[in-house]
């Protein structure tokens, strides 16, 4: 039975919105105060015993109800996407432990450089911290998730990890080979994918389904690593409940947040913080539609920029045909090696920053067929079908994840007619490859198949420069963190220049992409953020 | 739902999609199984209903056409009439294709036939020996000797 009065709850010192990644990381951190802190998640706790990939129909979940596409999933939990304007489209999983539900595990830093492009390369905005603020942080974050991994990489300032590496396989092996012929770097991937026991978690059993969730409890997603320490230390979770707005004070300090119940009831939470933690999607969506007298175009948002300045990892994959099995579905799918051979500006090529090469494994039979290697084309009927899928064992694949530079009209809007189920407007996604990007892909693609055939591959498939459509894993830049209000939202500890008490944790607030997946630097950018408001405590709104 | 005549019209058109090996080893998508697949999305989906429903039409026209019967439609044919209705019908080809492929692979017994095992990954999985650290650190070495690849800022 829905009501029409709004049921008011009693105040609490810290309201995190957001249990995924981000959320349960700063939770942790602020446990520290002894502070009453709750957190609100539009999804529900996820069964690990009852994921796809324990189904013999696994395959088709990828396509139906666990999809990495929420326009797909279609859950109750989910909220729809309008990327008509956009060869990208973001992806996402709704639930407590957000998308680290369906996320791959792959673990790799960002570079102290990509914390300094504008004083580097010209291009992006510096960050106002460092590569140095955050190392303490990727380590504590690394304990926790379980990071196994081979020490040592030459691509980075020394750390330690906390397991050894997974195994590379029979395709990480043959690749690292074709790798060191010519000269270019390669290291066993970091991932939260555990070699060995670790916290009560067991290792991983190679099942290669990543993505349809880990039944092996090996994948570090966050309901099963720091959500069980967060219970423990009586943060209050309330599942299904979707935040629709961040409300205002007169003095201009956020009161808490509105926002609907199971049952689809309207209730408020007052807080004396509130942290957002919805990804670089989902955040500014709710900023945005936080409209009031002080905040017209959306709390926080003097700066114009909540929802501007929108990054992926556009990427594309090369496929190399051995005259070997290579075993491609055997072992997390996107975990085996990773080559930052052209990752740091070289002012010889005709673009700045740079990308990796990644080596996926394989995906099974039926994402062959219907995806090639990430793209969306079905491949051929008939013969040919026959073809191209007799040569499905001898495969193996690299992928370009380009660095994506801020763009201003690359954004996240509030879409005027799409809305999800309790009414609260959809993002709209406008977003094009920018052409540095464009350029990357093209040199990507050449050095990737040069790549394959140093490693034996004796034919390549490439998807000709076509970035995948679903590569929206990875949602930076909408919300930027900085030390200027007029070009930034949040200041160097991820507080809202315009409103003192309203945080935001996610990766909203990266200035630049990198070129590898964020989520261990959205983290530890969520821990470093508790700590200095821990730090700041006595004079935390001035 | 589908009757045995719409059924067999069905079988005529997947075993051309996705056709057995040459050795017979591997079946053609004309599986029982491939076609309860299809019509259990069409009972699902009440847009793919009426895509499908479309699509047998043509098959069945197409069938008259050929004043044979069913069972002695040569694959020639058959291969013809696809590329025709690939090009006129786009968007049911795509559909069905999708379909046809997801109800195919889906197939447990399919698998196996390319690597794969049959069963769900989970709880199983599969055995893949952990590098040994010697051959590992063998492998990095010569990425080591090139020294540190990052800038330093
Ligand atoms: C298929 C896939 C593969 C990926 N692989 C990798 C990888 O290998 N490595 C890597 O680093 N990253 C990967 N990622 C990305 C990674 O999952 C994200 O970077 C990370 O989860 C982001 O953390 P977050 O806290 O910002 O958001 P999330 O983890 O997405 O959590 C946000 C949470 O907020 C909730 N929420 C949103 N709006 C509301 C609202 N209005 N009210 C209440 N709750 C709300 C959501 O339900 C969600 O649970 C992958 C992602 C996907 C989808
Ligand atoms: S491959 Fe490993 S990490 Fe991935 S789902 Fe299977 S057990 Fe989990």
């Amino acid at each position: 039975m829905q009501k029409n009065e709004i049921t008011k709850n009693p105040k609490v010192d810290v309201l995190i919105v957001g249990a995924g990644a981000s959320g349960a990381a700063i939770a942790h951190s602020l446990t520290e105060l002894g502070v009453s802190i709750t957190c609100l998640e539009q999804g529900n706790w996820v069964d690990h015993t009852n994921f796809p990939s324990t189904k013999p129909d696994y395959e088709l979940h990828r396509y139906s109800d666990f999809s990495c596409d929420p326009n797909v999933r279609k859950q109750p939990q989910d909220y729809p996407i309008n990327s008509d304007e956009s060869p990208i489209t973001p992806v996402n999983y709704n639930a407590v432990g957000g998308s680290t539900i369906n996320y791959l595990g792959h673990w790799p830093r960002f570079h102290p450089s990509d914390f300094r492009t504008r004083s580097l390369d010209g291009v992006g905005n510096d960050w106002p911290i460092d590569y140095e603020t955050l190392e303490p942080f990727y380590d504590i974050n690394s304990n926790i998730m379980g990071v196994s991994g081979l020490s040592g990489n030459p691509a980075y300032p020394y750390y330690k990890t906390t397991l050894p590496p997974i195994t590379i396989g029979k395709l990480g092996q043959i690749l690292a080979k074709g790798f060191n012929k010519l000269g270019w770097h390669w290291w066993p991937s970091d991932t939260t994918i555990l070699s060995q026991e670790y916290e009560g978690r067991s290792k991983c059993v190679n099942a290669g389904t990543c993505d349809l969730g880990c039944a092996a409890g090996a994948k570090a997603s966050v309901d099963i690593t720091y959500w069980p320490l967060l219970k423990r230390k009586r943060v209050e979770l309330r599942t299904q409940c979707r935040v629709r707005e961040v409300t205002i004070n007169n003095d201009g300090m956020a009161k808490g947040v509105l926002y609907y119940d199971s049952e689809g009831n309207l209730q408020e939470q007052k807080a004396e913080i509130v942290v957002m933690a919805c990804n670089g999607i989902g955040t500014p969506r709710i900023l945005l539609n936080s409209k009031s007298k002080l905040f017209p175009e959306g709390i926080a948002n003097r700066s114009g920029l909540i929802g501007k300045n929108l990054m992926f990892h556009p990427l594309s994959g090369v496929v190399g045909i051995f005259d070997e099995p290579m075993d491609g579905f055997k072992g997390p799918m996107a975990c085996s090696i990773l080559s930052q051979e052209f990752y740091e500006t070289d002012k010889s090529r005709d673009f700045v920053r740079g990308y990796g090469l990644h080596s996926g494994r394989y995906t099974t039979p039926m994402t062959y067929a219907l995806g090639g290697y990430g793209t969306d084309k079905l491949i051929p009927w008939g013969n040919e079908h026959r073809k191209s899928m007799d040569e499905y064992p001898y495969l193996a694949g690299l992928t370009v994840v380009t660095e994506d530079l801020a763009r201003e009209s690359n954004a996240v809007t509030l879409d005027s007619g799409l809305t999800d189920s309790n009414g609260i407007p959809a993002p709209k996604i406008s977003y094009k490859v920018d052409e540095n990007t464009k350029k990357m892909l093209v040199h990507g693609e050449e050095r990737a198949k040069e790549a394959l055939l140093a490693a034996g591959a004796k034919k390549i498939i490439s998807a000709g420069g076509d970035v995948w459509w679903r590569a929206g894993w990875h949602q930076m830049g909408t919300a930027r963190m900085g030390n200027n209000p007029e070009n930034s939202v949040v200041n160097s500890w991820g507080r809202c220049h315009d409103v003192k008490n309203l945080f935001i944790v996610d990766g909203s607030i990266f200035v630049t992409a990198g070129a590898v997946n964020p989520t261990c630097t959205i983290q530890a950018l969520s821990l470093y953020i508790g700590d200095s408001i821990k730090k700041n405590v006595e004079n935390l709104f001035d | 739902m589908w009757n045995i005549e719409e059924r067999n019209l069905l079988k005529l058109i997947l075993k051309e999609l996705i056709p057995a090996s040459e050795d017979g080893k591997i079946p053609s998508a004309g599986l029982t199984n491939v076609i309860n697949y299809l019509e259990k999305k069409s009972k699902e989906e009440l847009s793919v209903k009426k895509l499908f429903n479309v699509g047998i039409l043509r098959v069945k026209n197409f069938v008259i056409s050929t004043k044979k019967d069913i069972n002695y439609i040569n694959s020639k044919d058959t291969i013809l009439f696809l590329k025709i209705l690939e090009n006129e019908e786009p968007f049911f080809f795509k559909e069905f294709l999708k379909h046809t492929y997801m109800g195919y692979y889906s197939e447990p017994t399919v698998r196996p036939y390319f690597g794969v095992s049959s069963n769900p990954p989970h709880p199983i999985g599969y055995e893949v020996p952990l590098e040994e650290s010697n051959f590992l650190e063998s492998l990095v070495e010569p990425v080591k000797k090139r020294g540190v690849c990052y800038r330093k800022c």
